[in-house]
């Protein structure tokens, strides 16, 4: 707009105090033009007004999300990877449970001969009863292991003490069995903490093995799939790790109707999985 | 958390692996960087989307970071761009849903400006009725403060291109004050759309 001789130019110049005293003396000499630069004072101000603040949680988070980008980057798997060790892992614990088993009976049954032959000493017997009723529990212990999340390597590893147990069955002792457990309970793999831990929800293997169970996670890289099932973009896309350079090995969800809890899981080659970060997206709408 | 040390230290720091420092240097800028990019968006999710972005970026090319240019005046460039980024995704949105509800009320607040907003004029809705081209440099000079060396060389365009754009913004936002003023109802937008790709 030009207001007679004084366009806009001149007096944005004068807003910026880059004019004339003798020019800004003539503008306001002007009701025109005066009133005009009043207007674009007025607009100065109103982009000058300052803006609400993020809330705590998304200023936490997005600082979070930034400080992820620049920490080293974890080796990933897929998800079919995933997958496949997690149900080796759990074929195999049925497996290793029968045969604890059979060893059980095994050494029990010849544990009580032997104590009859002994002659009836009641210490001895105590003794041999003892360690049969020790085998049993303690291989009742290691069936109920951590069946989740095992590593190919650890899968392998059951595989060939399923193994040893079958050709040692008969030899199984106290100590034996200890520390085989011992062994076990040193590989079982262990979620990682979360760094940002004012965001983290969840950091359960279980949980993470209940979701792919119930077929609720989208094994894709790309948030096109997450989109598409209707969910909200921008909380998709702050968290999407291929738009974000960040190591995300996914991104999943557990509900699409009324919101959507979105979650980010990293499964990764030691056998850890770990959620590095989850929010509700409902309230982001 | 905040400690006293200058952003070149932290900025070293960081460039040095130093996560806390980088810590301190994005905790002490997103406020900046977050006003910057909720003025060029508009919408409150969308500017914490921006933000984000904006962030991510800056960790990513940190390493880049010689110096040169002020710390603020290269953040400012990586808010503005992840801003610019936002709103075309956000456009791209829109257009694929015309039930979109926001979209409802930008297109009343754009039509009926004098009339939706007779009280208090929103500065979302008014910044929205500002092309890119004029929206960003207004924005930086008149929220951020840069002069005009500065915003050309944040948006790398000619300094003088500065001045006219921002003289035309600040002249389309008077026109709707004054429009508001007078209790008109028109929407005033005339000369100031378009130019959506030179960014």
């Amino acid at each position: 707009m030009t207001t007679n001789h004084y366009d806009d130019e001149l007096l944005s110049a004068i807003i910026d105090g880059e004019a004339d005293a003798e020019t800004v003396a003539s503008v306001e000499a002007d009701s025109v033009a005066s009133k005009r630069l009043a207007h674009m004072r007025d607009g100065v101000s109103l982009v000058a007004k300052p803006v609400p603040e993020a809330t705590p949680e998304r200023r936490s988070a997005s600082i979070a999300a930034a400080l992820a980008g620049a920490a080293p980057a974890p080796q990933v798997t897929s998800l079919t990877a995933a997958r496949h060790t997690r149900s080796e892992a759990k074929k195999a614990v049925p497996r290793r449970a029968w045969i604890a088993g059979v060893a059980a009976a095994v050494a029990f049954l010849i544990a009580i001969p032997v104590a009859i032959s002994l002659g009836g000493s009641s210490n001895t017997e105590a003794t041999a009863a003892d360690a049969a009723v020790d085998v049993v529990i303690s291989n009742d212990d290691a069936a109920t292991e951590p069946t989740i999340a095992a590593s190919d390597d650890e899968s392998e590893a059951m595989e060939d003490e399923d193994s040893d147990a079958e050709s040692d069955s008969f030899s199984s002792n106290r100590e034996e069995v200890e520390e085989a457990m011992a062994d076990d309970e040193a590989n079982a793999p262990r979620a990682n903490r979360v760094v940002t831990s004012d965001l983290e929800v969840a950091n359960n293997v279980d949980e993470i093995d209940d979701l792919i169970d119930r077929d609720v996670i989208l094994p894709q890289y790309d948030a096109a799939a997450v989109i598409d099932a209707g969910v909200n973009q921008s909380c998709v896309r702050a968290r999407d790790g291929v738009t974000s350079g960040l190591p995300y090995d996914l991104v999943q969800l557990d509900s699409f109707g009324g919101g959507a809890r979105l979650i980010l899981v990293e499964f990764a080659d030691d056998g850890t999985t770990r959620v590095l970060d989850a929010e509700d997206c409902a309230s982001l709408r | 958390m905040q400690t006293l040390a200058d952003d070149d230290d932290l900025i070293r720091a960081s460039q040095n692996g130093d996560m806390a420092s980088l810590e301190i240097l994005l905790d002490r800028h997103h406020d900046r960087i977050r006003a910057v990019c909720a003025k060029v968006v508009g919408r409150g999710v969308d500017a914490d989307d921006a933000t984000q972005m904006a962030l991510i970026s800056i960790v990513k090319n940190l390493e880049k970071f010689d110096g040169r240019a002020r710390f603020t005046t290269w953040s400012y460039r990586i808010a503005t761009n992840a801003a610019i980024d936002e709103l075309r995704r956000r456009k791209r949105r829109d257009a694929d849903s015309i039930d979109d509800e926001d979209s409802h009320l930008q297109i009343a607040a754009a039509g009926n400006m004098g009339e939706a907003v007779a009280a208090s004029i929103d500065v979302n809705d008014a910044l929205e009725q500002l092309s890119e081209d004029f929206r960003i440099p207004v924005i930086l000079r008149d929220l951020v403060g840069m002069d005009y060396d500065q915003i050309a060389e944040t948006l790398d365009i000619a300094p003088g291109t500065v001045r006219s754009r921002i003289a035309r913004g600040r002249g389309k936002l008077a026109d709707i004050i004054g429009d508001v003023t007078n209790g008109g109802n028109q929407n005033p937008v005339r000369d100031v759309q378009g130019h959506d790709d030179d960014y």
